[in-house]
C-alpha cells in the first residue's frame, strides 16, 4: 500500500480529481506518521493527527491544479501539503507563540524524539533517571545537525527510502547516505556516553 | 522479500554508502518481522562486520522507540482478556460475545442491582494518558445521548487493570447473526414475503437513522456502523451501540486488530481520504441496509487492499438487479444512501429517516427541500473554480451549520445551567467548540471563494510553497452574498450567545468586515458600510489579540471605496486615523503590517491627487470624469487644496515599505500590484519621466493579467489605466483627439474578459460599454472600418443608456454617453440618415437631462462640445439639455 498506483497518478495529472482519494490513501500511513511525530507536543491532545490528515488532504484537494505544473513527485510534493497544513495548523492553535518559530518547518523536535529514545533504554520505575537522561539526549541531540536528525527521523520514524530522503531534503542519493550512516555513528556515541554513568 | 535482494537495486545503490545498504537489509528484515541476530547478519557479512557492529544496535534503538510509540497497545492488546467472574462492583455471568475491541460480558452492577452490558479492554490496553482521557471522554459523551433507539451508556472505569464500559443490557443480538442466519434459510418467496422484508429492512433504517440524527445533533458521531453494533431485540426494536467507542480507541491500535475486515466494509470512500461525517455514517447505514436486503456482502475482497480497492473505485451492485421485488422507494433510498460521492447521498440522517419514514407509511418519498446547507453545497459544486470546496468544504458546512451549532448551544446551556454537571459540560464544550472551528473554517473557505483570498492572509503566506498566492474570487452572485449573510446571521448569533469566547468574537468580527468587502465589490456601498460598521464594533469587543490591523483594515477599505465614490474628504478622513494606528508601533515589522502601512499611504496619495486639479488631473479626469477649474470651486465637498509634492511624498512612503517587501517576496502579486498603482499615480503627475513609469506600471499590471488570469482586480486596474490614457490623448475638449485605436482595443478586450468573469459587477459592464463607445468612436474618426466602428459605438451607447436608465449616474458614462452619441448623430447626419441622426441626439438629450444634478462633469460640456456638436444639432433641430454650470445657447468655444 505505498508505492503509488502510475495509472491513477497518470489519471490525477490529466486533470482526475477523484484520484487523489486513492493515492491518499496509499500515503495516508506515512503521512500519518510524520504527523504523529511533528505534532507539536502542547498540541497533543487537542489535535488529533487524523483531523491533521484531513486538513491536509482539503488543502492537497485545492492545490492540485499547482501541482501538475510542479516537477516534484507526488509524493513528494504531498508531503510538503501536509507540512504546510501542519504549520497552518500550529500557527491557528499557538497564534503569536508560534510566529517567532514561524520559519521553522516542522522540523523534528529534539525534544521528543529524546523523548522516545530516552522511553526504551530505561524501565519506567526508574522515572526521575529518565527525566534527568531525556535533558542530556536533548542536550545531545541538540548538538546534531539538523540535518543529520532529520535523515534519522525521515528513514526510521517515517520509513522512507534513502531515495525519497534525498529527493526530500534535496540532496543526492550518495549524499544522504554517508549523512544516514554519520548520523547513526554519531547517535550510537551519545547514547554510549549517556548510559555511562 | 528474499533477505540478500537488494532493496531498492540500480545503479543508484552503488554510490552509497555499503554501511547503508546493508543496514537497509536488516531494517527491511526486521521490519517484516523476522527475529534477526546481530552477530549472526554482521557474520554473514565479514568485510563490514565492525562497521555493522557499531550501527546495528543504535539502528535498533531507533526502531524499537518508534514500534514502543505506535503499537504500545497492539502489542498487549493480544493478551486476551480472561473469562472473569468480578469485576469491581459487577458480577459477571456470562460471555456474550468477543471482538478486536475486547470481551463483552453480562454482568449484574451489584450496588445498584441492574442487569448490564460490560465491554472489558485488554489489561493495559490504554496505556497513556491521551488515550485513556479519550476513552473517558468518549463514553462521557455517549452517556449524554437518551435515544429510545441508542444502547445507554452507564459509565466507564478501571477496575484491577482493566477498562471497562457498562451498557444497558439489551437483550438481543447483532445485526449480523440475524443476517448469517438469514442467509441459512431459503430464498424469499411470494409477494407477502417480499414485502416483509422491506418492511423490516425500513423499519430497521428508520430506527438507526433516528439514533444517529439524535447523536448528530448533539455533536457525536458513532464512527464505526455495521451490523454487529446494531442490535436487535425481542420487540423488534433496534439498538444502536457502541458510540463513539470506534474513535476512542482507534489510536490504541484495538480497532485494527481483530476484526479489522469487518469494519473496514463499511467505511465509505471519502474515509480512505481522511474525510470522515455524518454522511458517511448514512453510507454506512446504507450499506447495512443493502446488505440485509440482498443477504450478500456489498464488497466482497478476501484482503484489505481489495477491499479498500473496491470501496473506493467501485459501488455494490444494483439492488434493482439483485433485488427485483423490491419496491421502487425504497430502492431509490437505499441507493441514495450509498452513493460514492457524498453530496449525492442524503443531506444527513434525519434526512434519511424522513425518507425511509415515508415509504413506510406508504407516502410519496418526501419532496427534497432546500435546506441552508444544501443551498450551500449546492453553491460550492457551481463554483468549479475553487475545487477545494467540492466535497470537503461540504462536508464541514453540513457538519458545522448543523452539528456545530446544535451542539454549540445545549453545551453552552448546559454550562450554564448545571453546575455540578460544569466538569462534564465543560468537557463536551470543548468539543463543540471545535465544530465551531470548523464551521469558523468552512466559512472562510466560502468567503474566499466570494471575495478572493483575504490579503491579509496572501500577505502572510508561506513564500516557500513557491505558488501564486492570489485566489481570486469566483463569480459572484447576488444569490451568493444573501446565503453568505444568512450564514453570518448564524455566526452572529454564536457569537451573541457566548461573548466569553474570544475566539470566536474575533471570528465574527473578521467576517462582517470580509462581509463589508464583498458587498463593496458587488456595488452596494451602503450594505458595505453597515457590514463594516458592525465589524468595527466586534472589533472594540476583542480583547485577547491585537486587532489594530484589522481596525486600520476596515478604515483602509472604508476610503478605498470612498475613493471610487469621489468622496475624497471622507476618504482622507478615515486614513489619517488608520495610518496613525497603522503605525503606532514602529517596532513591528511583520510583512503584513509594512503592507498595509505602504496601502494606506497609497491611498492617502490617491485621496490628495483626486483632490487636486492641479498637475494631476489626469488621473482625476478619469475617476471624476471632465473637470475644470470652475467645477472645483463650485464643488464645496472636495476639502482643503493639495500640492502635488504632497502627492509625491505619500507615495515615497508608500514605496518605501513595498520596496522592502518586494525585496523578501519579489513575486508576491499583491506587492507587485500596489507597486503599479504608485508608479501609475506618479505617472499621473507633473515629471519628464511619466511616460516611463506608465509604461512601467502598465507593464507591471499586464504581467499580472497574465500570471493571476482569475484576479480580476488587476485586469480591472489595467483596463481603467488604458482608457485613462486615452482620455488624456482625446484631450480635455470633448470630441478632440481620438486615441490610439490599438490600445482602445486592449482595453476593450480586457473589458469584455471582466464582464465575462463577472457578471453581476456593475462597474464592469460600464468599463464595457466605454470602452465599446471608445473604440468605435475612434475608428469613426480616424477612418478604420467605418461601419463596424459604427456598430461597436451603437452596441456600446446602448449599453451605457441601459445603465444610465437604471439610475447609474457616473460623471464618466455620461460623459462618455453624451461624447459617443453625438459622434454617432454627426455620422449619421453626414451620411444623410438625418431621422436616425435625430433619433440618436434627442434620445441623448432626454437621457441626460434628468440627470443634471447628479452628472456634475457635464456641467458646461456645451461649452466646450466642438462646433461641429453645435451645427449637427441645430441642423436636426435639437436643443442642447440644460446642464448647469453656464451652458447657455449660442456662447460657443
Amino acid at each position: 500500500m505505498t508505492a503509488i498506483d502510475d495509472v491513477l497518478l497518470e489519471r490525477l495529472r490529466t486533470g482526475d480529481d477523484s484520484a487523489l482519494g486513492p493515492i491518499f490513501a496509499c500515503q495516508r500511513d506515512k503521512l500519518l506518521r510524520m504527523v504523529q511525530f511533528r505534532l507539536d507536543p502542547r498540541l497533543v491532545g487537542r489535535i488529533d493527527a487524523e483531523d491533521v490528515l484531513q486538513e491536509a488532504y482539503v488543502d492537497a484537494q485545492k492545490r492540485l491544479s499547482a501541482w501538475r505544473a510542479d516537477p516534484r513527485p507526488f509524493h513528494v510534493w504531498l508531503r510538503l501539503v501536509t507540512q504546510q497544513t501542519m504549520v497552518d495548523i500550529h500557527r491557528r492553535h499557538l497564534g503569536a507563540k508560534m510566529r517567532d518559530a514561524g520559519r521553522d518547518r516542522m522540523a523534528p523536535q529534539s525534544q521528543s524524539l529524546s523523548g522516545f529514545l530516552v522511553g526504551t533504554m530505561t524501565s519506567p520505575s526508574q522515572a526521575a533517571m529518565r527525566e534527568e537522561l531525556k535533558v542530556q539526549l536533548e542536550q545531545a541531540l541538540q548538538s546534531m545537525e539538523e540535518i543529520d536528525r532529520e535523515v534519522l527521523v525521515l528513514r526510521h520514524f517515517e520509513e522512507l527510502s534513502n531515495k525519497e530522503v534525498a529527493e526530500l531534503l534535496g540532496i543526492g542519493e550518495n549524499a544522504a547516505s554517508n549523512r544516514y550512516v554519520r548520523a547513526l555513528g554519531r547517535l550510537k556515541g551519545l547514547l554510549s556516553r549517556l548510559q555511562e554513568p | 522479500m528474499t533477505p540478500t535482494a537488494s532493496p531498492s537495486g540500480g545503479a543508484a545503490d552503488e554510490a552509497r554508502d555499503p554501511l547503508d545498504l546493508l543496514s537497509e537489509q536488516f531494517l527491511q528484515r526486521y521490519r517484516a518481522g523476522e527475529l534477526i541476530d546481530v552477530e549472526a547478519f554482521c557474520a554473514q557479512h565479514r568485510e563490514h562486520a565492525e562497521g555493522l557492529r557499531e550501527l546495528l544496535p543504535t539502528l535498533l534503538v531507533l526502531e524499537r522507540a518508534k514500534r514502543e510509540r505506535e503499537s504500545t497497545a497492539s502489542g498487549r492488546a493480544r493478551a486476551q482478556v480472561p473469562m472473569l467472574e468480578r469485576l469491581g462492583d459487577f458480577k459477571i455471568q456470562g460471555e456474550l460475545g468477543r471482538g478486536g475491541m475486547g470481551v463483552v460480558f453480562e454482568a449484574v452492577q451489584e450496588s445498584l442491582g441492574r442487569r448490564v452490558a460490560l465491554k472489558v479492554l485488554p489489561r493495559g490496553s490504554l496505556l497513556t494518558g491521551n488515550q485513556l482521557e479519550r476513552f473517558r471522554r468518549e463514553a462521557q459523551t455517549a452517556a449524554k445521548l437518551h435515544h429510545s433507539n441508542i444502547v445507554p451508556v452507564f459509565g466507564s472505569g478501571e477496575s484491577d487493570g482493566y477498562h471497562w464500559y457498562a451498557m444497558q443490557f439489551i437483550d438481543g443480538r447483532g445485526l449480523d447473526h440475524w443476517f448469517d442466519e438469514a442467509r441459512q434459510q431459503p430464498a424469499l418467496a411470494g409477494s407477502a414475503a417480499f414485502g416483509e422484508r422491506a418492511r423490516f429492512v425500513a423499519q430497521t433504517g428508520a430506527q438507526v437513522a433516528s439514533a444517529l440524527a439524535h447523536a448528530h445533533a448533539h455533536g457525536t458521531l458513532h464512527r464505526d456502523i455495521k451490523p454487529a453494533n446494531l442490535l436487535l431485540d425481542g420487540e423488534g426494536l433496534v439498538w444502536v451501540t457502541d458510540f463513539g467507542l470506534a474513535k476512542a480507541l482507534e489510536s490504541t491500535g484495538l480497532t485494527h486488530s481483530g476484526d479489522v475486515l469487518g469494519t473496514l466494509q463499511y467505511m465509505a470512500p471519502e474515509q480512505f481520504a481522511g474525510v470522515y461525517d455524518a454522511r458517511s455514517e448514512v453510507y454506512a447505514l446504507g450499506l447495512t441496509l443493502w446488505e440485509l436486503l440482498t443477504l450478500r456482502p456489498a464488497f466482497g475482497g478476501s484482503s484489505r487492499s481489495e477491499v479498500i480497492e473496491q470501496i473506493c473505485r467501485g459501488r455494490p451492485d444494483r439492488l434493482r438487479r439483485l433485488c427485483p421485488w423490491l419496491p421502487r422507494d425504497l430502492e431509490t433510498i437505499v441507493e441514495k444512501a450509498i452513493a460514492h460521492d457524498p453530496r449525492d447521498r442524503f443531506a444527513d440522517a434525519a434526512a434519511l429517516e424522513a425518507d425511509l419514514q415515508a415509504f413506510l407509511d406508504g407516502r410519496p418519498i418526501a419532496a427534497r427541500q432546500q435546506s441552508l446547507v444544501e443551498q450551500a453545497v449546492r453553491w460550492c459544486r457551481r463554483n468549479q473554480a475553487v475545487a477545494a470546496l467540492t466535497l470537503a468544504t461540504a462536508a464541514a458546512v453540513v457538519l458545522a451549520a448543523v452539528v456545530g451549532w446544535t451542539a454549540w448551544l445545549v453545551t453552552a446551556d448546559a454550562l450554564g445551567q448545571a453546575r455540578q454537571a460544569a466538569a462534564d459540560a465543560r468537557e463536551a464544550h470543548g468539543k463543540s467548540e471545535r465544530n465551531v472551528q470548523l464551521m469558523t473554517t468552512a466559512f472562510e473557505e466560502l468567503f474566499d471563494a466570494v471575495v478572493g483570498r483575504d490579503p491579509l492572509h496572501v500577505i502572510e503566506e508561506d513564500p516557500e510553497t513557491g505558488e501564486a498566492s492570489v485566489v481570486a474570487g469566483t463569480t459572484v452572485e447576488a444569490d451568493d452574498v444573501a446565503l453568505l449573510q444568512r450564514m453570518l446571521h448564524f455566526y452572529d448569533r454564536f457569537a451573541a450567545q457566548n461573548a466569553d469566547n474570544q475566539p470566536l468574537r474575533y471570528e465574527t468580527a473578521r467576517a462582517w468586515r470580509r462581509v463589508g468587502a464583498i458587498h463593496a465589490r458587488l456595488g452596494d456601498m451602503a450594505a458595505a458600510e453597515a457590514a463594516w460598521q458592525q465589524a468595527s464594533a466586534r472589533f472594540q469587543d476583542v480583547a485577547d489579540r491585537d486587532v489594530t490591523r484589522d481596525v486600520a483594515g476596515i478604515q483602509l477599505d472604508q476610503a478605498q471605496l470612498l475613493l471610487r465614490r469621489d468622496r475624497f474628504p471622507e476618504a482622507v478622513a478615515r486614513l489619517r486615523p488608520a495610518i496613525k494606528l497603522l503605525e503606532e508601533d514602529l517596532a513591528d515589522q511583520s510583512k503584513g503590517m509594512k503592507f498595509d502601512r505602504a496601502r494606506a499611504h497609497y491611498l492617502l496619495a490617491s485621496a490628495y491627487a483626486l483632490q487636486m486639479r492641479g498637475p494631476f488631473s489626469g488621473r482625476g479626469d478619469e475617476r471624476r470624469g471632465g473637470g475644470r477649474p470652475e467645477d472645483r470651486r463650485a464643488d464645496g465637498g472636495r476639502g482643503e487644496p493639495r500640492r502635488p509634492a504632497e502627492v509625491r511624498s505619500e507615495i515615497e512612503r508608500a514605496q518605501e515599505p513595498l520596496a522592502e517587501l518586494l525585496v523578501i517576496d519579489a513575486q508576491n502579486p499583491e506587492f507587485r500590484a500596489l507597486s503599479a498603482r504608485c508608479l501609475l499615480l506618479l505617472a499621473a503627475g507633473p515629471g519628464d519621466d511619466r511616460d516611463n513609469l506608465r509604461e512601467q506600471g502598465l507593464q507591471l499590471l499586464r504581467a499580472l493579467v497574465v500570471e493571476v488570469p482569475q484576479a480580476d482586480q488587476y485586469r480591472y486596474e489595467l483596463c481603467l489605466e488604458l482608457l485613462r490614457m486615452q482620455r488624456s490623448r482625446r484631450g480635455p475638449v470633448p470630441g478632440g483627439g481620438g486615441g490610439d485605436p490599438q490600445v482602445l482595443r486592449e482595453a476593450l478586450y480586457h473589458a469584455e474578459q471582466l464582464v465575462t468573469l463577472q457578471p453581476a459587477i456593475a462597474e464592469y459592464r460600464v468599463l464595457r460599454a466605454r470602452a465599446q463607445a471608445w473604440c468605435g468612436e475612434s475608428q469613426l474618426r480616424q477612418g478604420g472600418d467605418a461601419e463596424g466602428g459604427e456598430a461597436l459605438l451603437r452596441a456600446g451607447l446602448q449599453q451605457l443608456d441601459t445603465l444610465l436608465a437604471r439610475g447609474r449616474t457616473d460623471g464618466r458614462m455620461a460623459m462618455d454617453f453624451a461624447i459617443g452619441s453625438m459622434v454617432l448623430a454627426t455620422r449619421l447626419f453626414r451620411t444623410d440618415r438625418r431621422a436616425e441622426a435625430k433619433q440618436v441626439a434627442s434620445a441623448m438629450v432626454a437621457r441626460l437631462q434628468p440627470l443634471r444634478d447628479a452628472a456634475r462633469p457635464l456641467r458646461g460640456f456645451a461649452n466646450r462640445a466642438p462646433a461641429e456638436f453645435h451645427d449637427v444639432l441645430r441642423e436636426l433641430g435639437v436643443t442642447w439639455p440644460d446642464l448647469g454650470g453656464g451652458d447657455e445657447p449660442g456662447r460657443r468655444r
